[in-house]
């Protein structure tokens, strides 16, 4: 239980950090929490750090205090009076202000952002007066800062946890990074680009925006390898990445390497026109390149689709692919197609 | 507003606090509302039932209410084995009181 408490769950709901913790382990080895966590959500490992709690309780009851209120209603979570034990009343001192009443639960809830939240270990205050606000910055009486034996140890081990979860949560992102893109060039890769195409489809569909896609591929790429060796095939590619990253949105627009030298982007709320736009863009400006030995020119053969009705990711996918087909066997290269 | 609050170790406790409550409420004047909050831990569960009734008994314009809970706090202190009731004296605010019973609701207490 101990564990459980010192080391709760947390979560990003909303813009709002939330706790969770444990209650029971069931026969069958489930784990039951005393407050919802919605498939999907990404948990974190915490830990409960008596300092940085009551620090947190007093920012809190400092911001009360300023209101002047003529009562004070607390409901706290049970959870943090068996993690502060004989400190627990430290994050009570509030009271020297008005009077106040409360107790302490086993999930509390509050209204935020116009939506009802389910909390777990949190504390509650809610300050009251009738009339004008008179808000007045207030400070609360000095706090001891003494703790009990049980939990000084356990405030050495929060900062042992705390560094040790932070470098994990650190690798993890990085792994989590790298997993997502390309190697080479930085760009997304060829698995996210589904898992987001899949999204964007989604997205495009029940705001009734369009969606385009596009694939480049670099005409004769072979022959540059072959000519002037990999590292000069690999700045093409890296150039072209670059030059995809320059002409789409940040954050909005999702360019990748496909693999070899295929590129793509998705374009997401954009028709048909802008992805001309785009492609055309992107194509002027590989051509403009002047990276590789002997002036030796690049260019791309591009294919453009833009989702339709009753489309799915693979239909888009396959219909871009066949343009790009198209751009590349029956226009000669150096073209854009779209269909 | 103004708010009273009590902790009960026994039923004699709350014939102890009305003298101090009925006194605020005359300073008041004519308080518009007057909310009466009880909290209490399972063992202090009968406790609490007698004081909200001579509370009912004392004040039939009170609105009650409150809830047996793990531990109870009053003006920063911390305890499982009393009743705490706050009376609020509202001078010029109404005080509702709705209650919601759901199918799903956790007996009081649950552990």
């Amino acid at each position: 239980m101990m564990e459980m408490l010192t080391f709760p769950f947390y979560l990003e709901r909303d813009g709002v950090t939330l706790a969770r913790h444990p209650r029971s382990v069931g026969p069958d080895g489930s784990v039951y929490y005393a407050a919802d966590l919605y498939e999907g959500e990404k948990i974190h490992l915490s830990y409960g750090d008596p300092q940085a709690i009551l620090d947190k309780a007093d920012e809190l009851q400092i911001h009360i205090a300023s209101f002047r209120p003529q009562a004070v209603s607390f409901v706290s979570c049970m959870a943090r009076s068996l993690l502060l034990r004989d400190d627990t009343e430290k994050e009570l001192h509030m009271s020297t202000y008005s009077p106040s009443q409360g107790f302490y639960a086993y999930g509390e809830f509050l209204r935020h952002g116009g939506s009802i939240m389910v909390s777990n270990m949190t504390l509650v205050m809610v300050g009251m007066r009738e009339g004008k606000a008179a808000i007045k910055p207030v400070r609360l009486p000095r706090r001891e800062n003494h703790f009990d034996e049980r939990t000084s140890i356990m405030r050495h081990l929060v900062n042992f946890i705390q560094t040790t979860i932070g470098e994990l949560e650190e690798t993890k992102e990085r792994y989590r990074e790298l997993a997502r893109k390309d190697m080479m060039t930085g760009l997304l890769n060829r698995g996210t680009m589904d898992l987001i195409l899949r999204q964007m489809m989604d997205t495009s569909r029940g705001w009734h925006e369009p969606l385009s896609l596009i694939m480049l591929d670099v005409d004769n790429f072979k022959e540059i390898n072959d000519s002037f060796g990999h590292d000069a095939g690999d700045k093409a590619l890296r150039a072209i990445a670059g030059i995809l990253q320059k002409n789409t949105r940040h954050g909005i627009d999702a360019p990748g390497r496909m693999g070899g030298d295929e590129f793509f982007v998705l374009l997401r709320n954009s028709d048909a026109e802008r992805a001309r736009e785009i492609a055309q863009r992107v194509h002027d400006a590989v051509v403009a390149l002047d990276i590789l030995p002997q002036h030796h020119p690049i260019t791309t053969s591009i294919g453009i689709a833009t989702a339709q009705p009753g489309d799915t990711a693979a239909l888009l996918l396959k219909r871009t692919d066949e343009a790009l087909y198209v751009a590349k066997r029956r226009s000669g290269k150096n073209s854009i197609a779209e269909l | 507003m103004q708010q009273c609050p009590f902790y009960l170790d026994k039923l004699s406790d709350i014939y102890h606090a009305l003298p101090e409550v009925k006194s605020a409420v005359a300073m008041m004047g004519k308080p518009s509302s007057m909310l009466v909050t009880f909290f209490g831990s399972r063992r202090t569960a009968t406790l609490l039932l007698d004081a909200a009734r001579v509370v009912q008994r004392e004040f039939p314009q009170a609105q009650i209410a409150g809830t047996v809970s793990d531990q109870e706090i009053l003006n920063g202190k911390i305890s499982s084995t009393h009743v705490s009731v706050a009376f609020t004296l509202f001078q010029s605010s109404d005080v509702h009181l709705f209650i919601y019973v759901s199918a799903v609701s956790w007996p009081a207490g649950w552990r």
